[in-house]
């Protein structure tokens, strides 16, 4: 599964249960419903571990990072709570961010690289 | 009897679920609630933070850019200077302007640019220039250094911020070399000349330009030269020649005329404008020589003359030669003739000959002291000449009595063509009576005393045939 364009990607890698997450996102609210819907299916589909690869991912505007934490919280909804996100050093803001990501979801496990 | 149906009772049972439940409600609804507030706050520190790193990365693109113009700047062979809009003051310099502008950049730096002006009202007509254009393309400044030597730019400028303060950007290309090279052009192909082929740069002279036209042009000539440079070593003569045409060659630019070229001593000049300019520039080369020779004879020295001869006509004027050596030139029968009249002065034994073409394309002939000369035939042309003499530069005393005899001298020449002989010798003898030196009355005397002597046949016409040239 993947929805690719331009300037970002978005793709599930079901064999690891891993989401790869790249590019520049600079979409308004609504232009990231088809990314939404992507990944409330995977919550939906309750695996029994999730990782979040975000190594590549440049730039995620409010709206994306927004998106992001809804899925959080699907997750969690859906009681799948081994969730590991792994981001990248190279850019400063998914420190701050993402780290954020462990108020909605304490258990998520967060690796930077 | 009303009956009102009353819903039955929750049992205990039930309240107990209901009551489960709802505390579950409450539970989700602060969890959900719980989380809103946690999404608010994540997605506003998000917008902080990207916010920030975007200034950051904008600051520093900034920062890159002006790092990059600085180094452009720096390499550019080209000198450039940053000021201050408004306060005209430096803020920037590269290393090229630095030496030319004869200071270091740090000594520059924080000078008012107005410092470095010859004329420094013209940095204030550039930036107003440049406020009205938005930009200034090549324009010749010239800047003075601190040691006082000058140099020329060709300057253009652009609005630029710096330091986040508005400023002009000036891109100097040193010029001076090229400027010296003109102007040591023009020492041979002076820029009137340039000009008058409709040229703007000597680059543009081609073999062959020309320009025809009605045209006034003046042949001079040192007399008995050879005679006075026998006892000369080369220098002294090379001192000699330049000395004297050093004096006389300004009185045609002067008068708006142009050297076409330099014929040893002798001089060739067209006066493309009204032939009065060629005659008084004619007149004032006569005097320039009268004064020259008194600081000859007080030195000692032999008093130098010169005839000139003038003429008017269609004429070519344009470049000779070959494409790797040319020089100006002037063709056509008159310019011929022209060098032909001015070999005419030694015979006549004067310094001033026009033509009767010259003397008619005069704006007002009663500016100058003109007389009547002589109809003469040059040797190989069959066309009758009438000649003038121009007598403005002769000694005051020798223009008084030329003028006093004018009208008599005049009068002579008349009855002389009329073949009226008596009365033209008569006339003649009051006029020498008057100025016994008039050379030139003495040779007509003769003419006519020849004529009453021998008599004239029915073909007579009293042109005088030159039979030499």
């Amino acid at each position: 599964m993947e929805i690719k364009k331009n300037d970002y990607e978005i793709r599930f890698d079901n064999e690891i249960n891993t989401v790869f997450c790249s590019g520049t996102y600079r979409l308004t609210g609504s232009e990231y419903a088809p990314i939404s819907e992507f990944l409330t299916t995977i919550a939906d589909a309750k695996p029994d571990s999730l990782t979040v690869n975000l190594t590549t991912l440049k730039f995620l505007n409010s709206s994306g990072i927004n998106t992001l934490c809804k899925f959080i919280m699907c997750l969690r909804k859906n009681n799948v709570l081994q969730v590991k996100v792994i981001g990248s050093n190279e850019y400063a803001w998914q420190k701050k961010s993402l780290t954020n990501l462990k108020k909605l979801l304490p258990s998520l496990e967060l690796e930077f690289i | 009897m009303l009956s009102i149906e009353v819903p039955p009772e929750p049992s205990t049972e039930e309240l107990q679920t209901e009551l489960i439940s709802l505390r579950q409600q409450i539970t989700d609804l602060e969890q959900d609630k719980a989380d809103l507030e946690t999404l608010l706050e994540m997605t506003t520190e998000h917008s902080d933070t990207i916010e920030e790193e975007l200034h950051d990365k904008a600051e520093e693109a900034v920062r890159e850019s002006e790092r990059r113009l600085r180094m452009i700047i720096e390499a550019t062979p080209i000198a450039v200077v940053i000021t201050e809009m408004a306060t005209g003051i430096v803020v920037f310099v590269n290393a090229i302007a630095g030496p030319l502008a004869g200071s270091s950049p740090k000594e520059i730096i924080g000078q008012k640019m107005t410092n470095f002006y010859v004329n420094p009202a013209e940095r204030d007509r550039l930036v107003q220039l440049l406020k009205k254009e938005g930009q200034v393309n090549h324009h010749e400044v010239e800047f003075i250094r601190k040691d006082h030597s000058k140099f020329w730019v060709d300057i253009s400028m652009r609005h630029i911020e710096f330091n986040e303060t508005p400023c002009v950007l000036a891109a100097w290309n040193d010029i001076s070399h090229l400027k010296k090279l003109n102007q040591s052009a023009s020492r041979f192909i002076p820029k009137e000349y340039l000009s008058f082929l409709k040229k703007d740069s000597l680059v543009d002279i081609k073999l062959g330009d020309h320009v025809t036209d009605e045209m006034t042009v003046m042949f001079s000539d040192l007399r008995s030269f050879t005679a006075i440079s026998e006892n000369m070593t080369p220098q002294q003569n090379f001192d000699f020649i330049n000395a004297y045409l050093g004096r006389v060659s300004p009185m045609v630019r002067k008068n708006g005329g142009f050297i076409v070229k330099y014929l040893g001593d002798g001089i060739m000049a067209i006066f493309p404008g009204n032939a009065d300019s060629g005659v008084q520039a004619g007149i004032d080369k006569l005097n320039q020589v009268n004064n020259y020779n008194i600081t000859r004879i007080k030195q000692n020295r032999l008093p130098i003359g010169i005839g000139i001869g003038l003429n008017t006509g269609h004429m070519m004027v344009g470049m000779v030669g070959e494409t790797d050596r040319m020089q100006g030139d002037a063709f056509s029968d008159d310019v011929n003739l022209t060098s032909r009249v001015e070999g005419l002065t030694k015979f006549y034994n004067i310094s001033f000959i026009i033509t009767a073409a010259t003397k008619k394309a005069l704006i007002d002939c009663s500016q100058y002291n003109i007389r009547f000369l002589d109809k003469v035939q040059v040797q190989g042309k069959k066309k009758t000449l009438v000649l003038y003499e121009v007598y403005d530069a002769d000694p005051p005393h020798v223009l008084a009595l030329k003028q006093e005899s004018h009208q008599y001298y005049e009068l002579a020449m008349q009855h002389y063509y009329d073949q009226q002989f008596p009365e033209a010798q008569s006339l003649l003898f009051d006029v020498l009576q008057k100025n016994p030196q008039d050379k030139v009355a003495w040779r007509h005397l003769m003419a006519v005393t020849k004529c009453i002597e021998n008599g004239v046949d029915d073909n007579w016409n009293g042109i005088t045939i030159m039979t030499s040239k």
